[in-house]
């Protein structure tokens, strides 16, 4: 059982700024993903800090960042991760459940937020009765409910056709962009990367290089329902 | 989270698993139901020993006797007494009541002498009729209560106090139905008219039984001119001067109580006159010619439930026999009781299982949703959240275990109590608690409202127990590896 020390991350300084989007490009096993959940708390790093706001994230306890959760990022993942028991609604408004805002408010917040993410006709649904888009989109409006400062999406559409793709991406770009909320999208994706100020390429465990994206992509599609 | 939120989303996912959820229930609700119905029975044995105490009459009484030196006819009945080793038997006389009376705890102590008597108003007849002598002061001490007049008075001679049942035993002798009549007043089969009036009626006492069957008779034994020829015996005018209130005790109730002193009286006149007359003159035959000097039959009133096992033993240790209705009461309990600790135990096992289930589920339960755990943590469920998330779903499995299980064993407990099914016997109740007796049916299964109570929240806590290690393993996943794409 000869424990093997695998370096995941090496020699990482970025600094990550308000209203910005970056995007972490990386292969798989590069590191990107690892990089993504010592950003949001889940990992500790062995070594090194991680400063939100100029504190170290890395010396919270689990209560602390269950706050930090809660109340500064929003997440999006692959395969959208929806509670199948809640409906629709339900898990947009789970955020505010674990914040404990009153039934009332979440669910006035919870219907906006669905509103802007093009679903209002499907709050009632469970996520098993929507369409890989539609779930992506619950759970994008689930994302930014908290009015999070940083939103991590992780291949937010690796599961979704090239349309659709358009249409997510759009969708959280714009509400970020909105909203002045720090984005940082990771994925392998190079197609992707187009939407971000800033590309990360990491390659083994090392940022490769810090690319500026000058030509954004901008684009603009009408959410389905408006 | 709110606890509102919390217990929202545990219904709702206990809801959505509804299949396992309600085997895992089923299980709480055997193991619930077989604990309830086990107590309940024990219980209901408790209720049915409560009962028959309070049919033995008072339970605070003991009964104290001393037949040494009574010959009842032919039949040699003694019950030694006197273990004294030599030393003369100790004599259940007034001196012996005086040192009762020292024993801490006791009230009072009486005799409660008995004879048979001869009453007669106008066509209508008691005959050998079971009378007591008593001590005037110590009636209200054995709860004897006036529903009518008052009790004896120190210093009464004919004065006499009926039981509750007594005015009904006159009866006439010309009627052939008397003694039927007698017997279904008695039984409440029939309404009670009173033949006498007792405390107007002229009433007549002898304890000759030829004053009431034998007349004719006398008539032609009487010889004036014999000297040695029996005297005819004079009645005695007697004067009720109380009806006494229901005892629900038989021989109580059906007695016509004398002064203690007056009826010694009576017994010597007695013993005397069938001496010199060569007559057996009822009961009285049966002391005849013996030396009999103290009382055979004692009652000592003690002050409480508390006292009365004390006062007997102590009363044993003076040398005589006796006897208190608890005791009997004791020994039956105690050999119900560990019949009932059997079956308890049967109970505790099978809600062990069920617990065991609750567990097994949970745990499966957080295997299955390992992910979902996972993604709350990463949108910023608490530790605490997570924890009471899975807590309260087995503390839910074991609270509606809990209430189906108590539903289920009132449905038993009726089944059990109306339809006749009995698990365990009680041996001896029968005995004691005659169904017919008063529309009072034994009952075999007693479920109280803490008993209920009780069991759902045992349920609710055992449902807490078995979910709390499950619920630690939970908060303890690492919401990294549970959100990882498959």
């Amino acid at each position: 059982m000869g424990e093997e020390k695998i370096i995941a991350l090496d020699d990482i300084n970025i600094t990550f700024e308000k209203g910005r989007t970056y995007c972490l490009l990386g292969k798989s096993g590069s590191g990107k993903s690892t990089l993504l959940n010592m950003l949001a708390g889940l990992e500790k790093p062995s070594k090194g800090t991680i400063l939100f706001k100029g504190k170290p994230l890395e010396k919270l306890n689990e209560t602390q960042l269950a706050l930090y959760r809660q109340k500064y990022i929003g997440f999006v993942f692959q395969s959208y991760n929806l509670l199948p028991t809640l409906t629709a609604l339900e898990n947009v408004t789970l955020p505010l459940i674990f914040r404990k805002v009153s039934k009332k408010n979440r669910t006035k917040r919870a219907k906006e937020m669905l509103k802007s993410v093009g679903l209002s006709d499907r709050a009632r649904h469970k996520p098993s009765e929507l369409s890989g888009g539609q779930q992506q989109r619950v759970s994008i409006a689930r994302a930014f409910i908290n009015n999070p400062s940083v939103v991590f999406a992780d291949e937010p559409t690796g599961n979704l056709d090239t349309k659709t793709t358009l249409e997510m991406m759009g969708l959280i770009t714009g509400i970020a962009r909105e909203h002045e909320q720090t984005l940082i999208i990771v994925t392998h994706n190079e197609e992707l990367a187009q939407y971000a100020d800033q590309i990360i390429h990491i390659r083994d465990g090392k940022i490769e290089r810090v690319e500026d994206n000058e030509v954004k992509m901008d684009v603009v599609l009408p959410a389905e329902e408006k | 989270m709110s606890s509102r939120d919390i217990f929202g989303m545990c219904l709702r996912n206990l809801f959505k698993r509804k299949l396992r959820t309600f085997l895992t229930i089923l299980g709480v609700v055997i193991g619930t139901a077989c604990i309830v119905v086990m107590v309940s029975m024990g219980l209901a044995a408790d209720a049915n020993f409560q009962k028959m105490l309070e049919n033995f009459g008072d339970i605070t009484l003991i009964n104290v006797w001393d037949y040494s030196g009574m010959n009842y006819g032919s039949t040699v009945n003694v019950i030694s007494s006197s273990q004294g080793g030599g030393a003369t038997p100790p004599k259940l006389d007034d001196n012996m009541l005086a040192k009762f009376e020292e024993i801490p705890g006791v009230v009072v102590a009486t005799p409660l002498e008995r004879g048979n008597l001869y009453f007669k108003s106008g066509k209508n007849v008691m005959d050998g009729y079971m009378c007591y002598g008593i001590k005037a002061e110590a009636m209200s001490a054995m709860g004897l209560v006036p529903a009518q007049g008052r009790l004896l008075q120190e210093g009464d001679q004919y004065e006499v106090v009926f039981g509750f049942y007594a005015e009904a035993m006159f009866r006439d002798p010309n009627d052939p139905n008397g003694w039927d009549r007698q017997w279904m007043v008695q039984s409440e089969q029939m309404e009670y008219v009173p033949l006498v009036d007792i405390f107007n009626d002229k009433i007549t006492m002898s304890y000759d039984q030829n004053y009431i069957w034998g007349n004719q008779n006398m008539e032609q034994e009487f010889d004036p001119f014999d000297e040695n020829a029996p005297k005819p015996i004079k009645p005695y005018n007697i004067n009720v001067v109380g009806l006494l209130e229901e005892k629900k005790d038989s021989m109580l109730d059906q007695g016509i109580f004398f002064d203690i002193e007056i009826f010694k009286r009576l017994r010597d006149e007695g013993q005397k006159q069938s001496q010199s007359n060569n007559q057996e003159y009822g009961w009285y035959s049966a002391i005849k010619g013996s030396q009999q000097t103290g009382y055979q039959e004692v009652y000592v009133k003690c002050a409480n439930i508390d006292v009365v096992k004390q006062v007997n033993d102590k009363i044993k240790e003076l040398g005589f026999s006796s006897y208190y209705p608890a005791q009997q009461v004791d020994e039956l309990r105690a050999s119900n009781q560990s019949t009932q600790n059997l079956l308890l135990g049967v109970g505790i096992m099978s809600l062990i299982v069920a617990a065991i289930g609750i567990a097994n589920t949970m745990i499966m339960s957080i295997y299955e949703r390992t992910r979902e755990i996972g993604v709350m943590k990463v949108i910023g469920a608490a530790i605490r959240d997570i924890r009471w998330m899975f807590l309260l779903e087995s503390a839910m499995i074991g609270l509606l275990g809990g209430l189906f299980g108590v539903g289920l064993s009132y449905f038993a407990s009726y089944a059990f109590n109306n339809w006749g099914i009995s698990l365990t016997s009680q041996p001896g109740m029968e005995y004691y608690m005659p169904e017919a007796e008063e529309g009072v049916k034994n009952i075999v299964s007693l479920i109280t409202p803490w008993l209920s109570a009780l069991a759902l929240a045992f349920a609710s806590l055992v449902g807490l127990i078995s979910g709390y290690f499950p619920a630690r393993r939970a908060t303890k996943l690492s919401a990294l590896s549970a959100i990882r794409t498959e």
